[in-house]
């Protein structure tokens, strides 16, 4: 555990306290990606809303701790990214259907860059349409775009 | 008061000068302000690029706020 993961978890855990949050805390890897993963009975304040408490912890840790840009840690919760991930992929591809049939382009939900992620990718491999970000900040959102028709 | 310590702690942690790190609770009946002084030259850590940084200390606010039943407000000044 290197001395940068350990500032982080503490820092984590001290914004936990002081939320009130009953939670422990454990770190994972997938993929490479280091994840602090956060569990409790009742995370409903750090889930609500598309877990915008959640990513607000996350954005604070990574600015307090990471000096480096290149060093980012995720934090999960009960779940959260798998469950999530699998949602944006349903969402996705029911999106695309609908620009394949009305040859418009669809914007989505605006997300943060990790979700926009798995909507890219979820939709990498389809010829019929391609993916692009467009906006900025919080209202950065992907948008579909049907592929000409030769 | 658990909610200034929230916000030293999270402040201090991102300045250059933790000693010039100041909250001031101003209670009022449903509102109560949060009033954070920072050195001059750490302004735009504590707010950050469009103001993120400030927007997710505000989220936390907002949503112990929701627990507690009261609305917290912050005010970052110099």
């Amino acid at each position: 555990m290197s001395e940068r993961n350990e500032r982080l978890a503490s820092f984590v855990e001290k914004i936990l306290g002081h939320l009130d949050v009953r939670a422990t805390m454990e770190w994972t890897e997938k993929e490479g990606q280091e994840i602090l993963d956060i569990r409790g009975e009742d995370m409903s304040l750090l889930l609500a809303h598309g877990a915008k408490v959640l990513y607000a912890i996350e954005y604070l840790a990574n600015l307090v701790c990471g000096e480096k840009q290149d060093w980012r840690v995720l934090l999960d919760c009960n779940d959260f990214r798998a469950m999530r991930s699998y949602e944006l992929e349903l969402v996705a591809k029911k999106a695309a259907e609908k620009v394949k049939t009305s040859l418009r382009p669809f914007p989505l939900q605006p997300m943060p860059p990790s979700e926009r992620r798995i909507v890219h990718m979820a939709l990498v491999e389809d010829p019929m349409v391609r993916t692009e970000s467009q906006g900025f900040g919080d209202n950065r959102r992907v948008v579909i775009i049907p592929n000409k028709l030769n | 008061m658990p909610m200034k310590e929230l916000i030293e702690e999270i402040a201090k942690a991102l300045v250059d000068d933790p000693e010039q790190v100041t909250v001031t609770e101003v209670e009022g009946e449903q509102t109560t302000v949060l009033e954070l002084r920072v050195a001059q030259s750490d302004l735009g850590k504590v707010i950050g690029k469009q103001g993120r940084t400030a927007r997710a200390i505000r989220t936390l606010l907002g949503a112990s706020g929701m627990k507690l039943r009261k609305r917290f407000v912050l005010e970052i000044l110099e």
